[in-house]
């Protein structure tokens, strides 16, 4: 069994306590997202609008437990986002911060454009968000259709559509990936400015996890200055398609604890609402604690994996496709617990039942991850040694 | 012998030889039972055995009370299924139950990681029309269904052993990996010395020990 040292072990606890006060303001955050701008001050919020944001640009951080934690590894990730998933798993997600951009930060940009990210992100509450997915070809970045031209005077434009993107519709800063050129090196990343001219976007209203704000992006001749081309020091291949798998590897574990979370909420749910359990109940409640634990351990041996080899995201998958069957399967389990007409009479479990399904799709399905999954086990990736 | 040396050695050399060397490396000659008083292994351990694991203790064997109750078929030959109904003794030494399970569980899991490799091969040469079955999309993901239970499993089972409950719960989790990949071996799984015969052996192991889904320790 994998262990967390006292480091992560202190991340847990802190965040855990973090987490308490999430619960209080789930339910109105998923009645009105614009709850999260009176939650600033909240200390999940705070980590999260300072995570992913190097030592560099933030020497002096605040310590939790005398520890350092910028958010750079998958490892730490996963501990936060659990623990912080278990409070509100919309209040995660609906948090200012680098967020999914901060990875492609990190791996792309260079020393100016990492200078404009991080100073927007320090200098007050920000939002960003992380475009790749289109209305009519989902994430795959081989049909993309938003087209990235040069408009004739050293800069380029950016013309197309984006769907189910998180916090589009408050961000102020983004990423954007479109097409510079024909063929399979052809899908570039830029840094976006959502007060340019021609952006446009809007909330589409989902069945749970409101506090993402999914939204629809239009890219109408959007100013993009060239020096807002990521990876522009970059051979193609690594700043197109490369760099979006090694992103997704790095954070297809925090998405597994996320889920997890969400599992856990509705598990500790049970016991919290339900003080006395018949022998059977449990039983029973025993046994989907200990398939929490199992998931747990699979996420944290998949986030080590994807911290030592980046290009691995085999058993990530395996992690991520997993934890959201659990989420679901836990989420609805806790109904039984209560009795017909749970959902209408207990809110915040009805709310994670809601949560669970929306965690399917983040970062590829279900299907998807298995398919990733069995390539790393006909390639023999996937640590069965 | 811990668990992680268990599931190599199944994985590698199969049931009868790991069961063997489990035995063979338990810190006395005892016969392991189980909470019923359960117990299956290969026939020759069971000609030298001077303890018995009952009511959770070491006791001296009373070899009278030895019942046979029949054969676990393996493909390397049939193992002896022995119910042992002595009156518990003096209490003795704690058994080093969870011990047991965790190396049985090990054990196991290599026999299900073995049925992977064997799947895995098994649809690479067949073909439905010019494709492979291993390309089946439906196929690719039922594996990557059983590699990630495999995973999963070994991780808890990797260092510190999980308590005897934990324990309980992943032998079920091996159970139902191993009916999964059985499910994609069609009736070559289900043939007396094919693939499935493992299986059931192995089902049959856990039951001596652990019991079925619903029973309460």
């Amino acid at each position: 069994m994998i262990e967390l040292d006292d480091r992560l072990g202190t991340a847990r606890v802190h965040a855990r306590d973090w987490a308490r006060d999430l619960r209080g303001t789930a339910l109105e955050l998923d009645r009105d997202p614009d709850t999260v701008y009176r939650c600033l001050d909240n200390p999940a919020v705070r980590h999260l609008s300072r995570m992913l944001i190097p030592e560099r640009w933030l020497p002096d951080r605040t310590l939790i437990g005398g520890y350092r934690f910028d958010g750079m590894t998958a490892m730490e990730r996963v501990v936060f986002a659990e623990e912080i998933a278990a409070g509100d798993a919309g209040m995660l997600l609906a948090s200012p911060g680098a967020s999914l951009s901060g990875v492609l930060i990190d791996l792309l940009a260079d020393q100016e454009q990492k200078e404009w990210f991080y100073g927007r992100l320090l200098a007050a509450p920000t939002w960003t968000f992380f475009a790749l997915t289109e209305p009519d070809h989902g994430s795959d970045a081989g049909a993309m259709g938003t087209a990235l031209d040069p408009d004739g005077e050293g800069g380029l434009l950016l013309r197309g559509a984006k769907r189910y993107i998180g916090n589009g519709a408050r961000a102020q800063v983004g990423v954007v990936f479109a097409r510079d050129r024909p063929g399979p090196l052809g899908a570039t990343a830029v840094l976006v400015d959502t007060g340019a001219p021609g952006f446009k976007a809007e909330p589409i209203p989902t069945i749970g996890l409101r506090g993402a704000q999914l939204s629809a992006i239009t890219l109408d001749g959007v100013p993009v200055p060239a020096a807002r081309v990521l990876g522009r020091h970059l051979s193609p291949t690594r700043r197109g398609v490369w760099s979006g798998v090694q992103m997704f590897n790095r954070l297809r574990p925090g998405v597994a604890a996320i889920a997890l979370g969400i599992a856990r909420s509705a598990h500790d749910y049970v016991a919290e609402q339900r003080s006395s359990l018949s022998k059977a109940e449990r039983l029973r409640w025993e046994r989907t604690g200990r398939r929490i634990d199992g998931v747990r351990q699979l996420i944290w041996q998949a986030a080590a994996i994807v911290d030592a080899q980046p290009a691995n995201g085999h058993l990530a998958s395996a992690a991520k496709a997993r934890a959201a069957r659990l989420a679901e399967e836990v989420t609805l389990e806790a109904l039984e617990y209560f009795g017909p007409g749970a959902r209408l009479t207990q809110p915040m479990l009805d709310k994670l039942i809601r949560d669970a399904r929306g965690v399917e799709f983040m970062e590829g399905t279900g299907n998807i991850q298995r398919l990733n999954t069995f390539q790393g086990l006909v390639q023999g990736k996937i640590g069965r040694d | 012998m811990n668990a992680d040396q268990a599931r190599r050695a199944a994985r590698a050399h199969g049931l009868t030889a790991t069961l063997t060397t489990m035995h063979d490396t338990l810190p006395e000659r005892v016969l392991p039972c189980g909470p019923s008083g359960c117990c299956v292994l290969p026939e020759p351990a069971l000609h030298d055995v001077i303890g018995v694991w009952t009511a959770g203790t070491v006791a001296v064997l009373d070899p009278a009370a030895v019942e046979r109750l029949g054969r676990v078929e393996t493909p390397d030959g049939p193992l002896a299924a022995v119910r042992y109904r002595g009156a518990p003794g003096p209490a003795g030494v704690p058994a080093p139950w969870s011990d047991w399970l965790a190396r049985l569980a090990g054990l196991r899991l290599g026999l299900s990681e073995a049925l992977l490799d064997a799947t895995v091969a098994h649809l690479g040469d067949r073909r439905v029309g010019d494709t492979p079955l291993l390309l089946q999309q439906l196929i690719k993901g039922a594996l990557a269904d059983a590699v990630t239970e495999q995973i999963e499993i070994k991780i808890q089972l990797t260092g510190t052993p999980p308590p005897a409950e934990s324990l309980v719960a992943l032998h079920r989790q091996i159970t139902m990996t191993d009916r999964m990949l059985l499910r994609l071996l069609g009736a070559s799984g289900f043939t007396a010395d094919g693939p499935g015969a493992v299986v059931n052996a192995s089902e049959l192991l856990a039951d001596a020990w652990i019991g079925g889904e619903g029973w309460v320790p």
